[in-house]
């Protein structure tokens, strides 16, 4: 192996040949490339300028005040909604219906007519009445026999 | 400076501003500059088809950024600053930051068809690229452009002894490292 660092390399030697190559008409296409490049840069740019533009002054203002009044509203509702049905007023209400349930169905199979009387009954009551309705019906079965 | 600030120059930034005009006046500057950014950015990044890319991304930044262009420096001083950061940003993502200890530069420029350089050529090539970034520039300037070290100091910065000192230590760096067979 011979190889020797040279101290009288000459530089000036390689300048003389530069040895990187371009493609042929490389230069030309190149412009011509960035024409179209550029072209289709700025209508992109141009499209989303105008779009912008639009939303800007067009929806934006407007959009603005929907959500400003619809957060008001949803805000008001929701207040209203709490102060007009508490837990107490649900458990009231479930209580009564169940109640109210129960009752007619006994009134049902004691063949009472809740319309007709219009006097809601509570159980014990009910019960009473029943007992004294079988005595009736007892006497009135000793009667015929 | 009057070396890169060239009465074209002006007329061509005021003809951008020109409603209408635009696209014409960019067509100009790619004529006249395409092909000397294209040089600088292909001795740093090595082979063709990266600097093309890099070639496009600067003039798309040239593009973006003329409106707020201000004179303070020439057309061509910005627009050359602009292609070197280009280039480095395109070195450091390819990761090939510096490629002297790899052999893979060598393989590579063997089957470019863009590059036809012998041996001593590639070596050469490993070596500049081995160069720390501004060494690099200023060697690539002096060597390559021949610009004078006012025109340099315009493009990179730094003061024209400095950069004086850079060419020198870049130059022994490469001579000292060629090996001859």
């Amino acid at each position: 192996m011979t190889q020797e660092k040279s101290s009288d390399f000459n530089l000036k030697k390689l300048r003389k040949k530069d040895s990187f190559k371009v493609p042929d008409n490389y230069f030309e296409d190149f412009n011509y490339r960035m024409q179209i490049e550029i072209s289709s840069n700025s209508a992109e740019v141009s499209f989303l300028d105008r779009l912008l533009y639009m939303l800007r002054l067009r929806f934006t203002v407007p959009f603005l005040l929907v959500c400003f009044i619809s957060f008001l509203a949803i805000q008001f509702d929701l207040n209203n909604r709490e102060e007009l049905v508490t837990d107490a007023d649900i458990e009231y209400y479930l209580m009564n219906q169940f109640q109210y349930l129960q009752l007619e169905e006994i009134a049902d199979l004691a063949n009472f007519k809740m319309e007709e009387s219009k006097v809601l009954m509570k159980d014990s009551e009910i019960l009473d009445y029943l007992e004294t309705e079988s005595i009736e019906n007892e006497l009135i079965y000793q009667q015929l026999n | 400076m009057d070396f890169f600030c060239t009465v074209r120059d002006k007329e061509i930034i005021n003809m951008y501003f020109i409603e209408g005009k635009k696209h014409y006046a960019f067509n100009l500057m790619v004529r006249n500059y395409s092909e000397k950014l294209y040089w600088q950015i292909r001795r740093i990044v090595i082979f063709h088809e990266d600097a093309d890319d890099v070639l496009q991304e600067t003039f798309i930044k040239v593009w973006n950024g003329l409106p707020k262009f201000q004179a303070n420096s020439s057309l061509f001083t910005w627009m050359y600053r602009i292609a070197t950061n280009e280039a480095l940003n395109h070195l450091k993502k390819s990761k090939r930051i510096s490629t002297t200890n790899t052999a893979d530069l060598e393989n590579q420029l063997k089957e470019d068809p863009f590059f036809d350089g012998d041996k001593v050529y590639v070596q050469f090539l490993k070596i500049v690229d081995a160069l720390p970034d501004k060494q690099k520039l200023v060697f690539q300037l002096k060597y390559f452009e021949q610009y004078t070290y006012e025109d340099i100091a315009d493009l990179v910065g730094g003061s024209v002894g400095s950069l004086k000192a850079s060419y020198h230590h870049a130059v022994k760096k490469i001579e000292r490292n060629i090996v001859k067979d």
